[in-house]
């Protein structure tokens, strides 16, 4: 395709090719070619991922860690292979790290559940960021209600990153037991400085968990290197089915930690006055899990791997670069977050004048098939921080194109002109 | 097959768009600006409510009042009503939110304007749809759509008469 209006060419994965892997985006969207740039509320699924899916049901189904025949067998290697594959993705030491969930959710609930029971106690402070999703924000507030703690946020700079001072303050102020943080915000884009945070919340002895659900599907995550505490992140904003998350520690905290959930497969010996738990992971996996979930992530890996994790970012970046430069272009249009793409991730904020973001996403989906998100985006402290009620956001993953962001900005201009 | 292109069928609550636009009462159509905009939400019976509308602001002394708000997307309406005699002799409506919101909270106090409070009890869905001009909305903008109805039964049958204006 030929660059108009001075688009640039992707230089950094082939978005021909890649689009060909994805089945949606061949349909239409009110008579127009579907332009998807919602991925941070969910991705879209590549057809590797949906004939793993099928491959499952058509050849190996059965329940997991239970039958000893063939099939039984087969879904239970899937299932643990999928355990091994994400280990090795996200770089933990061993495949008993990671707990599989529905959800980031989930596994921040998990957390706040049984270790937070367990260590948050009277006076005890959580502190979170203002950029935090409800599902990191929530949890640690109806957790310190119950413990008599309390939880503080963390301010933001203008630019909208996180205010370190602040954080330093806190933890030398309070007895700061968790910090919990988006690794990138879902509203912002802001790229959290991780490991200063870390290095940070550990010198004053507070525990880190890092919401990773908008970072683990666009850039390289090693959790070793990361050195965090928790990791949370789910399957379906990379590329794989809803309803698999992914809850990594270190064994040894792991260990130490409580159950979650009380039932089947969590159990070792159960008698009837009293149970013992099962080895890791499945001390944290009650129930029949999510086989399907599991088997779609370990393909989702697969494909993101093998399109690179740093070729996806650097096409991102360049997306968002393009995007924010088009944006500026756009009387009325303002844009939440910093503006230096190197600080932020595929996601972009931002209000049009005085049109409703509700509105604008209306009028871009009907007039020119274009999907975005209006609203708070479970985001309403932040929201409330900015002096909005709403507000609307496009999201880019690995099979946007420069186009999308064209035709994204052709269509704001529609929606100026009916509301104008 | 997984591989062949296929076009998933569209649910039926997407399929509104196509039918003609009624007028709300009280409202002149220009039917020859609005036939081109016929297969759109955002044509002019709405947009003009949205951006004239006849009833925004707020009563001085209300006899009843009520604010509520769509707590997915942060839309607010508040009504002020003045009663003789059960009769709604002023109404008012302040608040912010999506156009259609805002539009279906002016054209559905245009409705009930002198008409009895036992009116506003009748009211349904499908009276909101008719105000709009819509025959049907898609599951999302429904709530915008009814988010004033919902304040105004509020504010008409006294759900919280102690939310006085402040």
């Amino acid at each position: 395709m030929t660059a108009s209006l001075g688009r640039p060419v992707a230089a950094h994965l082939d978005t021909t090719t890649v689009r060909e892997d994805f089945p949606i985006l061949r349909r239409l969207a009110h008579g127009h070619r579907l332009v998807y740039l919602d991925s941070a509320a969910t991705s879209q699924k590549p057809r590797q991922v949906l004939d793993a899916l099928r491959s499952y049901y058509e050849n190996s189904n059965a329940n997991v860690h239970r039958g000893v025949y063939l099939l039984a067998e087969e879904a239970t290697e899937l299932y643990e292979a999928a355990r091994v594959r994400v280990a090795r993705f996200i770089g933990a030491s061993s495949a008993e790290e990671v707990i599989f969930t529905r959800n980031a959710t989930e596994a921040i609930n998990l957390v706040a559940y049984t270790w937070g029971q367990e260590t948050i106690g009277s006076g005890d402070t959580i502190a979170v960021s203002a950029l935090e999703h409800h599902s990191n924000f929530v949890p640690w507030q109806v957790l310190a209600a119950n413990r008599s703690a309390q939880v503080d946020v963390v301010d933001l700079t203008s630019e909208g990153t996180l205010d370190l001072d602040c954080l330093d303050r806190m933890l030398m102020e309070k007895r700061v037991r968790l910090v919990a943080i988006a690794g990138i915000s879902n509203v912002m884009g802001t790229i959290n400085p991780l490991s200063d945070i870390v290095d940070l919340a550990h010198g004053h002895g507070a525990m880190v968990l890092v919401d990773a659900a908008q970072m683990a599907p666009h850039m390289t995550m090693d959790v070793r290197r990361l050195d965090a505490d928790f990791v949370a992140f789910t399957g379906h904003k990379m590329l794989a089915p809803m309803g698999i998350g992914v809850l990594w520690a270190r064994e040894q905290l792991l260990q130490s930690m409580p159950p979650f959930l009380f039932g089947g497969e969590m159990i070792r010996r159960v008698t009837e006055r009293e149970t013992t738990w099962n080895d890791l992971p499945w001390k944290f996996e009650a129930g029949t899990p999510n086989v399907e979930g599991a088997i779609g992530l370990a393909s989702a890996i697969d494909y993101l791997e093998q399109i690179g994790m740093k070729q996806i970012r650097a096409h991102e970046k360049a997306l968002v670069a393009y995007a924010l430069h088009r944006l500026a272009d756009i009387p009325g249009a303002s844009i939440l977050g910093p503006r230096d793409p190197a600080l932020r991730g595929g996601v972009i904020a931002f209000t049009v004048g005085d049109i409703h973001p509700h509105d604008l996403a209306s009028i871009l989906d009907r007039r020119h098939g274009v999907c975005i998100r209006a609203g708070h985006h479970c985001a309403q402290p932040l929201h409330e921080r900015l002096g909005l009620s709403a507000s609307a956001r496009a999201s880019f993953y690995l099979y946007n194109d420069f186009e999308d962001v064209d035709v994204l900005c052709d269509a704001i201009q529609t929606a100026k002109a009916v509301m104008g | 097959m997984l591989h062949g292109v296929r076009r998933a069928p569209v649910p039926v609550y997407l399929l509104e768009t196509s039918h003609p636009v009624r007028g709300g009462r009280g409202r002149e159509l220009r039917p020859g600006r609005l036939e081109s905009a016929v297969d759109d939400l955002y044509r002019e019976l709405i947009l003009d409510a949205y951006k004239n509308p006849r009833n925004r602001g707020r009563l001085e002394e209300p006899d009843a009042s009520y604010e509520d708000e769509n707590p997915l997307c942060g839309d607010v309406i508040r009504m002020d009503l003045e009663i003789r005699n059960g009769v709604i002799e002023a109404a008012k409506f302040s608040g912010h939110g999506c156009a259609i919101s805002q539009a279906s909270a002016d054209l559905i106090l245009e409705r009930v304007k002198g008409q009895p409070v036992e009116v506003v009890l009748s009211l349904s869905r499908e009276d909101v749809f008719e105000e709009l001009g819509v025959e049907s909305l898609t599951v999302s903008r429904v709530k915008c759509a009814m988010l004033p109805l919902k304040v105004l039964k509020a504010a008409a049958y006294g759900m919280q008469p102690s939310l006085k204006p402040g």
